[in-house]
């Protein structure tokens, strides 16, 4: 198709930003990970009494003043962590249920539901503020949503149809989200505990991320030193359950694989892992079905980061991604916090402590509900 | 220059469900019609009654495309004359809306008020995306699937993204398309939002069995896609391209 042929662009991450319960920027979630530090507490924002946890991950000091949801005093931080945005970017923002918070304040079925609520919203917000020429849209698939937008965007890059775009991605914590979790029993009582023996399910974090991608062609305009490159990436479905994953991790397999082929590498050319790991018994187990699968000498180290800021839903992967480009840069993986009686199998992979790796390639990757996978593989640029 | 085949679509709107037939109306002033299995499915299928309204709307136009484009159907005795659809395909749904409808239901079973418990099995579809693992499920599916929401979605957004996707040969076939719950009367903007659903069957090569609507073309200097030498503003504009032409 004239105009859409695939292009061999290159492309790199020249900013990576990150809000979480670890602190205001990527900075503060790195050091914060490598101490070990936990950013779950008890939750003040709304009552808890009747879920089966009390504990969560929250932003300090979020607000939600003069009506306004949570979201946007996030959307606002991460922006005033931006500089020198293209006014010609793309945007993308990820995020699975935007101002869900002001549903809460909807008080009868004749009074008009606030645009807010719908997370088509945030680009335009975002656009907005930094007065971007396009409008930009949301992509919602469930916790691999910003994982997928930081594809897409790639995707965008490589066939040639932008050479900057911007993802941002955020979820808050609702009264909406966090008794749905608790109603469908995949919260844990305790704060998670990853690939523990004795996990018992996820606890929930909110948070925000941003990716600044650009081409080379733009790199090079902008005379910029990248942070690191998206290498390739993967996504592929379960097609086996609405909100548990496939025992056996097919779709997870398949993701890696394509994006391994993508590469042109083998999966024992990774050093490191940074798996979705949220607690519960299925994901976790899945994942380490596909551990053993694709990495059977055990010749890699892998974490997981919900266990000190939960599970950030939408804004998962972006934030792991931006994590991902420190890990890159420091050549040293933080363990993963309430690892301590190792699931099976996965004893000399992951570690309580941060582990040092090879090469130059990381993976991470996220399942939601729906079946859906995504895999990132990130290079390091030699600068 | 490569062209890219439509093959197959199927829709649920205010006055009409299927495919083949004209499309009437995706405008806003009807109410969008109740959908029972037997509507989409000749033989029994468990997992449709469970299905909240949106994913109901989005699966049933996905069924109708597949059908439409002769690649499945949920007739057993029609199973070994058709074709199945290739695995690795993807679903790209743009949407408006959401599923708000099943949000606020949800949101009513927290309300202390109401004296309820929290639905998990409304929770589950309180995501938009849900209706996609439902039909990835239902065909066994594995390519990408997502969904984008944007104020005033045309569709083009996502059908871009699904050429993109057959072009570089990430995907073999795709299904596009736009899925909208009939919330107008909660808004109040709402002209834009088009109640109803259309899906389209995209393929990179043409095959003999399926439907032909013809091409779908781009032009790199507008960034426009055309449609037999017409440019198209949006899905529905392409439907209704589509069938005026097969008519």
């Amino acid at each position: 198709m004239e105009g859409r042929k695939a292009l061999k662009n290159s492309v790199y991450i020249t900013q990576a930003k990150a809000i979480t319960a670890l602190g205001p920027d990527l900075d503060g979630l790195y050091d914060g990970l490598l101490k070990p530090a936990t950013g779950i507490s008890r939750v003040n924002r709304f009552e808890t009494k009747e879920c089966i946890s009390p504990y969560a991950a929250l932003v300090d000091d979020l607000e939600n003043k003069n009506g306004r949801s949570f979201i946007f005093d996030l959307s606002d931080r991460l922006i005033d962590q931006l500089y020198g945005i293209d006014k010609d970017s793309i945007l993308i923002t990820a995020s699975t249920k935007a101002g869900i918070d002001l549903l809460e304040k909807h008080e009868n079925s004749s009074q008009k539901i606030a645009p807010q609520v719908f997370p088509s919203s945030l680009p335009s917000y975002i656009s907005d503020k930094l007065k971007l020429d396009h409008s930009g849209f949301n992509i919602n698939s469930a916790c691999a949503s910003s994982t997928i937008a930081v594809a897409q965007g790639a995707s965008l890059i490589k066939m040639g149809h932008a050479d900057t775009v911007l993802i941002c991605c955020m979820d808050i914590i609702s009264e909406f989200t966090f008794s749905g979790f608790s109603a469908l029993q995949a919260m844990s009582a305790v704060p998670a505990q990853p690939f523990d023996k004795n996990r018992q399910g996820l606890t929930l974090g909110e948070g925000a991320a941003a990716i600044v991608l650009m081409s080379q062609k733009r790199v090079d305009e902008l005379n910029l030193d990248p942070l690191a490159q998206v290498c390739s990436w993967g996504i592929a479905n379960d097609a086996s359950h609405i909100t548990a994953p496939a025992r056996d991790g097919r779709g997870l397999q398949l993701a890696i694989e394509n994006a391994c082929t993508q590469a042109k590498i083998l999966p024992s050319d990774i050093g490191a892992f940074n798996t979705h790991g949220t607690g519960t018994v299925y994901n976790d187990l899945m994942e380490i079905q596909v551990i053993k699968a694709l990495f059977p000498d055990k010749n890699i180290v892998a974490n997981s980061i919900k266990g000190a800021i939960g599970h950030t839903l939408g804004a998962a992967g972006g934030i792991e991604v931006a994590l991902c480009v420190k890990m890159l840069e420091n050549k040293t993986m933080p363990g993963t916090v309430g690892f301590t009686d190792p699931e099976e199998n996965s004893q000399n992979i992951f570690s309580s402590q941060s582990q040092p790796f090879r090469g130059e390639y990381i993976l991470t990757t996220n399942s939601g509900f729906g079946g859906t996978n995504a895999a990132i593989i990130i290079k390091q640029v030699n600068r | 220059m490569m062209d890219i085949f439509i093959t197959g679509i199927g829709w649920v709107c205010e006055t009409s469900m299927g495919y083949k037939d004209n499309v009437t109306a995706f405008d806003g002033k009807n109410s969008l019609p109740s959908i029972c299995r037997e509507d989409v499915f000749k033989e029994p299928y468990k997992p449709f009654g469970r299905m909240d309204y949106f994913s109901k709307l989005g699966v049933s136009a996905i069924v109708f495309a597949m059908q439409d484009a002769n690649l499945y159907s949920m007739n057993k005795m029609d199973k070994k004359n058709r074709q199945s659809a290739s695995k690795n395909t993807a679903i790209i749904a743009s949407s408006s809306t959401g599923c708000l409808e099943t949000d606020m239901k949800y949101q009513a079973t927290i309300n202390p008020e109401n004296n309820t418990l929290p639905s998990p099995a409304l929770f589950a579809y309180t995501l938009p995306s849900c209706f996609l693992g439902e039909a990835s499920i239902l065909y066994g599916l594995t390519g990408e699937s997502f969904i984008i929401s944007e104020e005033k979605t045309t569709g083009m957004t996502g059908l871009g993204m699904a050429v993109d996707l057959l072009v570089s040969g990430t995907t073999d076939m795709a299904l596009c398309g736009i899925n909208n719950s009939g919330i107008n009367h909660l808004l109040d903007e709402s002209d834009f939002i088009k109640p109803g659903s259309v899906f389209f069957v995209l393929e990179k090569q043409k095959r003999e069995s399926a439907q032909n609507y013809g091409q779908l073309s781009s032009n790199s200097l507008d960034n426009c896609f055309y449609y037999e030498d017409f440019a198209i503003d949006s899905l529905y504009d392409l439907a209704q391209k589509c069938l005026k032409r097969k008519i």
